[in-house]
């Protein structure tokens, strides 16, 4: 469908609207020169699957790039669009630029926030939305592994438990400059009653399995991700909660290697849960299909919905024959923990779903003494279902045990 | 000569043995290997592009693909 750009869309005369902007093949890096050198337009990487909240953005940033995609959405004036249009075509970086058809701001602040502040609640929204809060079951004994940025080892907050770490990214230790990795361990396997409210984590008595694979800028490789995988199924965990991906177009076949992996892995009592992916524009009526690797059909791919339990905006969908959601878990306005002196950070994304399912998956291992494929069917089989499409939310919203 | 490529190879074996040798005849093809991971069945590594079919055609592989790199947001980042 083309684009319509009629006067009742129009930004008036130099008032900044949203733009795509297509980068040639291999040119990102020029291009993104090219938009500040031209036009004055800076941007930062995106791609994934944290959103910062509105808190720490940087004014002077006017969009994002997201590298795999060869694409940057930005905020721009028209007389900046006339300047870099006049530099598009096929010799240069910058492909095309066309108009964004979107209804919301970049890092619009959600206008009444549904639930009262966190800080008056003795257990986070998310926890109480999984019944994490009331349940009697810790994941006590169940080993949890957690591959993303690494950890704070020093946060208070984990002073007693048992973790054990190991880096795959050459160079780096497990300290997590980045923040991702301690968010993400927070609400798998932090407190539920932490010094100061609120209860956070779902896998209170979780044994702690932190693999470092991503690096401190937040990037990846797929062998440094199998290297985890197998360090953690080497160690017995149970769980192994991946809160990291790279986009897919529609139709593009999952990973052969990571599938018959992840069937290992399950064939060994090792469930592999991964975030779907946050490239998404639902607002735009736009549905990312499942990013890899959770779109292999042997990894539980999580979908992320909101505190009035709609499915967040940006939260990938179902779109191809394979490569669905599996079930849905608490992604928007996650507090968790942060690397201090912060300690706490409140973020979205279908990274911040995932680690509530991993943690389920640790209650329920506890529980009923399941693993593997037994593990898969517990939590799908007690989720809780939701009025809404099975290729947006799977199976529903997973459910502790009581 | 040809670039080099870092690449995933699923193989159809768990037993450490008979990974051990299959990494031996993709070393022979023309592998550099990275690492063997015997619990998920995969081995990984660098090669030239030009024998990236050879490697496929190595007894008890079952798939040669290219790495992809993840990555999350940067700390201050925003994704929408």
């Amino acid at each position: 469908m083309t684009t319509a750009m009629g006067s009742a869309t129009q930004p008036a005369a130099n008032e900044p609207g949203r733009y795509l902007v297509l980068f040639a093949d291999d040119a990102v890096d020029e291009g993104a020169r090219t938009m500040t050198s031209v036009a004055g337009i800076k941007t930062v990487r995106g791609g994934d699957f944290a959103v910062q909240t509105h808190e720490e953005i940087d004014t002077d940033i006017d969009g994002v790039l997201w590298e795999d995609l060869g694409v940057a959405v930005v905020s721009a004036a028209t007389d900046q669009i006339d300047a870099l249009s006049g530099v598009t075509g096929s010799r240069g970086p910058i492909t095309i630029v066309e108009p964004e058809r979107t209804v919301y701001a970049l890092a619009l602040a959600a206008p009444d926030p549904p639930t009262t502040p966190a800080l008056d609640e003795p257990y986070t929204w998310g926890l109480r939305a999984v019944h994490a809060d009331t349940s009697t079951a810790t994941g006590a004994g169940v080993r949890v592994g957690v591959l993303d940025t690494g950890f704070d080892v020093d946060h208070p907050d984990f002073a007693d438990r048992t973790i054990v770490t190991k880096s795959f990214v050459d160079g780096e230790d497990i300290t997590d400059v980045h923040g991702h990795g301690t968010h993400v361990v927070g609400t798998a396997c932090g407190p539920r009653q932490p010094s100061q409210p609120p209860g956070y984590g779902v896998a209170s008595g979780a044994e702690i399995y932190v693999g470092k694979v991503l690096d401190n800028s937040g990037a990846g490789t797929d062998g440094s991700i199998l290297a985890g995988i197998a360090w953690a199924l080497q160690n017995g965990c149970a769980v192994v909660s991946m809160s990291l991906g790279a986009p897919v177009r529609p139709g593009q076949p999952h990973s052969v290697t990571f599938e018959r992996a992840a069937r290992r892995a399950l064939d060994k009592g090792c469930l592999i849960i991964a975030a779907a992916g946050n490239d998404s524009k639902r607002g735009d009526g736009m549905i990312a299909p499942v990013s890899h690797p959770a779109n292999c059909p042997s990894i539980m791919a999580v979908g992320a919905i909101d505190a009035e339990l709609t499915v967040a905006d940006f939260s990938s969908g179902t779109v191809d024959r394979t490569g669905a959601v599996d079930v849905v878990a608490p992604g928007v306005d996650v507090l968790s923990s942060w690397p201090m002196p912060q300690r706490v950070n409140t973020i979205s994304g279908t990274s911040m779903a995932t680690p509530h399912v991993s943690g389920v998956a640790a209650l329920s291992a506890e529980k009923y003494n399941s693993t593997g494929w037994a593990l898969w069917a517990r939590l799908t089989q007690s989720a809780m279902r939701l009025p809404l499409p099975s290729t947006d939310v799977g199976a529903g919203l997973v459910q502790a045990p009581e | 000569m040809a670039a080099q490529l870092e690449v995933l190879i699923s193989v159809d074996t768990d037993e450490p043995d008979e990974i051990s040798d299959i990494a031996a005849r993709l070393t022979a093809a023309g592998l550099d290997v990275s690492a063997v991971h015997d619990a998920i069945s995969v081995i990984t590594g660098k090669a030239d592009e030009n024998v990236i079919g050879a490697l496929q055609r190595v007894p008890g592989v079952v798939e040669v693909e290219r790495q992809r790199t993840v990555h999350v947001a940067p700390p201050g980042g925003d994704v929408q």
